[in-house]
């Protein structure tokens, strides 16, 4: 298997990080929903600060050293590892939607997977050790994903923060509401701070112990959300 | 976004077996280590404190039963009235079947400025079936240039009762001082079955942008989570989340409360402030309200809270 990001498997990446992925994404915001209920959102500025921190405080310290350690435990098929991580990764999300959204998206995620034609690389070991996984969160799916689809770390990160940033950014559009020009610039902006973040990320040990999940806000507003009144959005 | 920062690296082993000494001023540079552990059973219609040791400067103050002797309520106990630089606190709790016990302090937690090393403190609760812990030390201040790591494991068992919160304040707000410099680790752990079902792993610098962050802190200085569990509650928890969320919207405090589905069977507390007086008092709120499901009697305030 090539673990090479080239134009020779671009293709595999960019089906990878594309918003038409059918895991149910656009029904999450991640917060932003609530964030903009509380007034912490409320234009295009705060709206791209809640994302920029939501990728750079929350996601790059929090559950992308895990997906790294997926991506190693893929990798030497490590069940136990495998299991161990993927329990931290649920217990890191700390409120109902958050969980939600990470068991339903990876639930989703390896299904479109198992289903994926020419992909000779997942195994009956992969197909077995996935099953395993009750249930399989985000970030345990997309690391065999990256992995069998021949990415190798950085394309992967690249591939899950791309995803998120733009998965964000269209809910900040209906949300908040914004134009398409300003979530386009929005996304500009983001994409370019993604290759130093996912630089910072490879040089965080790729250790349960470096998975830090410390969002107060976050938690509280995912938390109210669940009895928001008028919402969009499932989390 | 901050740009690719230096790595945080996993959490350093900050242990230390410093010797033990007089009373203290509020900077230090040698650590102690101290050590208590408690088990609790039930006796009949009572809970007991099956076992009782301790090392170095913390102790259980005294033993009371305002509630009758079904129900311990034991007050610990930190001589030196604050934690300095390389000082390692060890607490392990353990509520054997059927057992029922409150713990509390008797002031805040005060970790002062460490000029190097770190301070940690380590406590593990665990909760056997049909047993009752109610966790409610009172908050944790950081002082301006403290570095504190605390580590907390809660091991509940399927049928455990329990009730508990952590509120940490950053600075000493009523003496006006900010905490400008060190930093707050925290690991945070529950678990059933030995399976972890709500982990919070923080490592905050003074001059972290989770501070400021909308996402983080927002600013705030003070932060806290409770939990609950028992069978009671999690057969109850529709109306037990909504007598809780009652209570929330009657305070001025940013406060979110979730339910965890099983495997976790977590009810989770979460609220920031600008000063640890609010925040407390909501929580006590919410203690009381929940009280029925956790340990299904009404609540008895301790008498310490008063003095």
């Amino acid at each position: 298997m090539t673990t090479t990001t080239d134009f020779a498997n671009l293709p595999a990446l960019l089906q990878l990080a594309s918003a038409a992925l059918p895991v149910g994404a656009f029904s999450h915001s991640l917060g932003l929903e609530a964030a903009l209920e509380a007034g912490a959102v409320r234009d295009a500025a705060s709206a791209e600060r809640w994302i920029a921190d939501y990728l750079a405080l929350v996601w790059a310290e929090g559950e992308a050293p895990l997906w790294r350690a997926q991506y190693a435990a893929w990798g030497a098929l490590d069940a136990a590892a495998l299991a161990g991580h993927n329990d931290e990764l649920l217990a890191l999300r700390e409120t109902a939607e958050l969980r939600l959204e990470g068991e339903q998206t990876g639930r989703s995620l390896a299904q479109w997977l198992k289903g994926l034609p020419d992909l000779p690389a997942l195994t009956a070991a992969h197909r077995a050790l996935l099953d395993a996984l009750q249930p399989p969160a985000w970030a345990s799916v997309h690391a065999v994903a990256a992995r069998v689809l021949g990415l190798d770390e950085r394309g992967g990160l690249h591939a899950l923060a791309w995803s998120l940033a733009e998965n964000l950014t269209a809910a900040a559009i209906k949300l908040v509401p914004l134009g398409q020009a300003a979530g386009q610039a929005i996304l500009r902006r983001l994409g370019g701070r993604l290759p130093a973040l996912i630089e910072h990320v490879l040089a965080t040990p790729a250790v349960p112990a470096s998975a830090c999940n410390f969002a107060p806000m976050l938690g509280i507003l995912s938390a109210r959300h669940e009895t928001q009144y008028t919402r969009l959005f499932r989390s | 976004m901050p740009s690719a920062a230096a790595p945080r690296l996993p959490l350093p082993d900050e242990s230390a077996s410093p010797p033990e000494a007089g009373p203290r001023s509020d900077v230090q540079t040698s650590g102690w280590k101290a050590s208590l552990a408690l088990r609790f059973a039930r006796q009949g219609t009572a809970t007991r404190a099956v076992e009782r040791r301790h090392h170095g400067p913390l102790r259980v103050q005294r033993m009371l039963y305002p509630e009758g002797p079904a129900c311990c309520h034991a007050l610990l106990l930190h001589p030196p009235g604050g934690i300095a630089g390389g000082d390692r606190l060890d607490i392990a709790v353990a509520l054997e079947e059927g057992a029922r016990a409150l713990l509390t302090t008797p002031g805040a937690a005060k970790w002062y400025r460490a000029a190097a090393a770190g301070a940690r403190q380590d406590v593990h609760l665990s909760v056997a079936d049909g047993a009752c812990l109610e966790w409610l030390p009172q908050e944790a201040i950081l002082f301006d240039g403290a570095r504190a790591a605390q580590h907390a494991t809660i091991a509940l068992a399927p049928r455990a009762a329990t009730f508990g919160w952590d509120i940490v304040q950053l600075g000493r707000l009523a003496a006006g001082e900010a905490w400008r410099t060190g930093h707050w680790h925290q690991h945070f752990r529950v678990t059933r079955a030995g399976r972890p079902v709500w982990i919070e792993r923080a490592r905050l610098a003074a001059d972290d942008p989770l501070r400021a962050s909308p996402l983080g802190l927002a600013g705030h200085p003070v932060f806290a989570t409770a939990w609950a569990a028992s069978p009671a509650l999690d057969a109850d928890r529709e109306a037990a989340l909504a007598a809780a969320r009652a209570v929330a919207e009657a305070h001025d405090v940013p406060c979110g409360i979730t339910w965890l589905a099983a495997p976790a069977e977590l009810l989770v507390i979460r609220a920031v402030g600008e000063g640890a007086h609010a925040v407390r008092a909501l929580l006590e709120a919410l203690w009381h309200t929940l009280r029925p499901w956790t340990a299904s009697r009404a609540p008895q305030r301790p008498r310490i809270w008063n003095t």
